[in-house]
């Protein structure tokens, strides 16, 4: 076995260990915490597709919320209505998700910085101001509940079964997002976040892989929608809400932006969080609040962007005090391009 | 100037612990556990936890914890025991949207135990509770604020309403203002949302049964800021206008009503001047005709006690938390021992309770049917207040009429826009 380093070793079985921890889960545990853990995974992804947009695109878009909302509007519309089973309900979010973000990403081609995070919020909110009058299809403010389950298979229908069936989809579509954005095309999306100027020059078309960035990240945007809506078992304007597309925006940046884990690391975290500090006080917005300052303050680059500087400079310590002297200027803190300031 | 960029972030670091504890330090004593004092209160029966899902964050927060209030209090005064039962309370904060409420709501049912819920004043968040409660946790669920009509449509469930649905208190008033007032045209003014078109939905109808004409209606959004151009639109020639704004949209629109100088006279949705705002709208109120289920102004010893147990005044969201104490000492007064949820649901589908507002019940959909009271702003030693004009006994979710002709109208979202047509 040539090429297994112990390192690599070490690392397959932590991957190994990771996996079998997430699969065997609803066994460690009781039926909420289960229950919280469907939503990490699914807020996970969401947050993952968010990154192919804000921390590789470099575009810190305000407006994730509307493709989220389409995804579960989707589920509640196709399955009260015509009784879609999932495997309708799923094309058709993707396929609805990634045209709304395509139309964000053409109406977004001559916008940079704060005027892309303005413009896509006004977008966003003008979808869920859809959502909120078109009563007839949406339920306006009361939204749609009671949205069945029943077009699932029996085995992941409920609980534990759907936990396994989130982990299942949420595990496709990180490695589809991961495969994406280590293709040449996800590279050149990255490109473009680095020098748009030279990524023209060299004969990209960028305007063209701003576009594809907000699709791709649209498409799989729309997936988390849709399993949250199957999950909560009802859709309304809150899943559209602009506060939705914030949170997303803080679970990259807590994450670190960066890295494509990061914003799955960041969600999972704020998601625990806010669970565990709400059972002891009703202030837990306070704390959640204090966390975000402390993110801006301490974090910019994130958890594991801290994490990484913390494992570089431990190895530059042993290397020799020689040596020391070169981490210093890898303390700076790394905002994400035109991360909001 | 320099600064050491290590010193500042340590006193920023220091500024966010301090702020952290005090966050802290906001820990509600009975947050886990019974109310104050009575931490040791031990039944003769036994126990249930009863979990309490009101917003503590959020624009409805001062709502929730009004119920909440009024729970506890009721509970107090009955020294943490209720039917023989000692009542373990868990508190968990409904939250702005769908997502937060189900998982407290599961919380609640999965960890804390509890055998009944109690609470709930989003209705978007109450439209996703109940089947959760319903087919997955099989606890019965007691809604005490959250007024969206779908919500008590089904028979036999385990969803329970001592709240109005959104149009159940606006129906006797459509009667009144045609006959007993006399005023023979009117004018909807209300929110743009489920609540408003329901709530002038109710009206509209009742008013128009009793053979007068809805002439005009006039919409606004949620929140809005400046009324001037929709009290400007109400026709002139109108005998009445009906309002339904609650919170602040409604002390903008009186405001806005006042200043504009338009005279018509004014019937409302009870919420619209209710005694959380009541203060705050000062003599834009006066005069104002309202339908609700309560005014602190009821003269009975049940309301009395209530008032007496709240030390600042009552409002119809205290009453809603007092009267879902009683309902539940009542449904408990039937069940021996092991107090299961399906033995509380059955139980509590056949409770009946003097409450502060009257006598109160539940249909075969869960809905309390009660009185409803025609109520009229005044000063009173100094204060305004909603004295009774005259009140309507036995109000159900569906006014008077049977509830299978009630059941096959279209909703009132179809409906809106087309009273005064």
């Amino acid at each position: 076995m040539r090429g297994l380093s112990t390192g690599r070793l070490t690392a397959l079985a932590a991957g190994l260990a990771a996996v079998a921890g997430l699969v065997l889960l609803p066994f460690l545990t009781d039926s909420f915490y289960t229950f919280v853990a469907t939503r990490m995974l699914l807020l996970g992804l969401f947050a993952t597709a968010y990154n192919a947009v804000f921390g590789f695109g470099g575009m810190a878009s305000l407006g994730h919320a509307a493709f989220y909302g389409i995804g579960g509007y989707s589920v509640g519309i196709g399955v009260t209505r015509w009784d879609w089973p999932p495997l309708v309900v799923l094309p058709v979010a993707i396929v609805l998700g990634a045209a709304a973000a395509a139309v964000f990403g053409i109406m977004c081609l001559r916008v940079r910085g704060i005027y892309l995070l303005l413009l896509t919020l006004a977008l966003a909110q003008a979808i869920a101001g859809l959502a909120f009058y078109q009563t007839e299809w949406t339920g306006g403010d009361n939204g749609i509940p009671s949205i069945s389950r029943d077009g699932l298979p029996s085995a992941v229908r409920e609980g534990d079964g759907f936990y396994w069936l989130s982990l299942g989809v949420v595990a496709v579509c990180v490695a589809l997002l991961w495969m994406y954005q280590r293709s040449p095309l996800g590279m050149s999306v990255v490109g473009v976040r680095e020098s748009e100027a030279r990524m023209s020059a060299t004969g990209y078309r960028t305007g063209r892989l701003r576009i594809i960035a907000f699709t791709v990240s649209g498409a799989f945007a729309a997936v988390a929608g849709v399993m949250e809506v199957y999950l909560q078992g009802s859709v309304s304007t809150a899943n559209m809400h602009w506060q939705i597309s914030a949170e997303v925006l803080v679970f990259a940046i807590l994450g670190g932006a960066r890295h494509f884990l990061g914003p799955f690391l960041g969600a999972v975290m704020v998601t625990g969080l806010e669970v565990w500090v709400s059972t002891y006080t009703d202030r837990w917005m306070t704390v959640l609040g204090i966390v975000y300052i402390a993110t801006a303050l301490f974090l910019a680059d994130g958890v594991l962007g801290r994490a990484g500087w913390a494992v570089r400079r431990a190895k530059d310590l042993r290397a020799g005090p020689a040596a020391a002297p070169a981490a210093a200027p890898k303390d700076r803190t790394e905002l994400p391009a035109e991360a909001p300031a | 100037m320099q600064f050491d960029m290590a010193k500042v972030r340590a006193a920023a670091a220091a500024g966010a612990v301090l702020l952290l504890v005090a966050a802290c330090g906001g820990k509600d004593p009975s947050a886990k556990g019974a109310p104050d004092g009575d931490s040791k209160a031990t039944g003769s029966k036994g126990s249930v936890t009863v979990g309490l899902l009101n917003p503590a964050t959020g624009p409805f927060a001062a709502l929730g914890t009004d119920v909440n209030a009024g729970f506890e209090a009721y509970l107090k005064s009955k020294g943490g025991v209720l039917s023989g039962y000692a009542i373990k309370v868990a508190k968990a904060d409904e939250g702005t949207d769908a997502a937060q409420g189900t998982t407290k709501a599961r919380q609640l049912v999965e960890q804390d135990k509890a055998q009944i819920v109690i609470g709930l004043v989003n209705s978007a968040i109450a439209y996703a509770v109940a089947p959760y409660m319903e087919d997955t946790a099989k606890v019965p669920l007691l809604i005490t604020v959250a007024g969206a009509d779908g919500l008590t449509r089904k028979q036999n469930g385990n969803t329970f309403r001592l709240s109005y649905t959104s149009s159940q208190d606006s129906m006797p008033l459509g009667p009144y203002t045609c006959k007993d007032m006399g005023k023979q045209k009117a004018v909807v003014l209300g929110l743009d949302y489920s609540f408003g078109w329901e709530a002038a939905g109710g009206f509209a109808r009742t008013y128009e049964d009793a053979g007068c004409q809805v002439v005009q209606e006039i919409y606004a959004p949620l929140g809005t800021q400046d009324w001037g151009p929709y009290v400007n639109q109400v026709k002139k020639d109108a005998d009445v206008v009906y309002v339904v704004a609650p919170g602040q949209d409604g002390v903008r629109l009186l405001k806005a009503y006042r200043d504009f100088g338009v005279k018509l006279p004014i019937v409302a949705h009870g919420a619209t001047v209710d005694e959380t705002i009541l203060a705050t709208e000062g003599s834009s109120a006066d005069g104002v005709i309202s339908s609700l289920h309560y005014t602190p102004q009821i003269d009975s010893p049940q309301n009395k006690a209530l008032l007496d147990a709240a030390d600042k005044g009552g409002n119809q969201y205290l009453e809603d938390g007092w009267a879902a104490g009683m309902t539940l000492e009542a449904a408990l007064a039937t069940i021996d021992s092991d107090p299961t949820p399906d033995k509380i649901r059955a139980a509590l589908a056949g409770v009946k309770i003097e409450a502060p507002r009257g006598p109160l019940s539940f249909d075969a959909y869960g809905q309390a049917v009660y009185p409803v009271y025609i109520r009229k702003v005044e000063e009173k030693d100094g204060k305004r207040v909603n004295s009774i004009l005259t009140s309507v006994p036995n109000v159900s979710q569906f006014g008077t009429y049977d509830p299978a002709t009630y059941l096959g109208f279209p909703g009132y979202e179809k409906l809106k826009g087309s009273w005064s047509k």
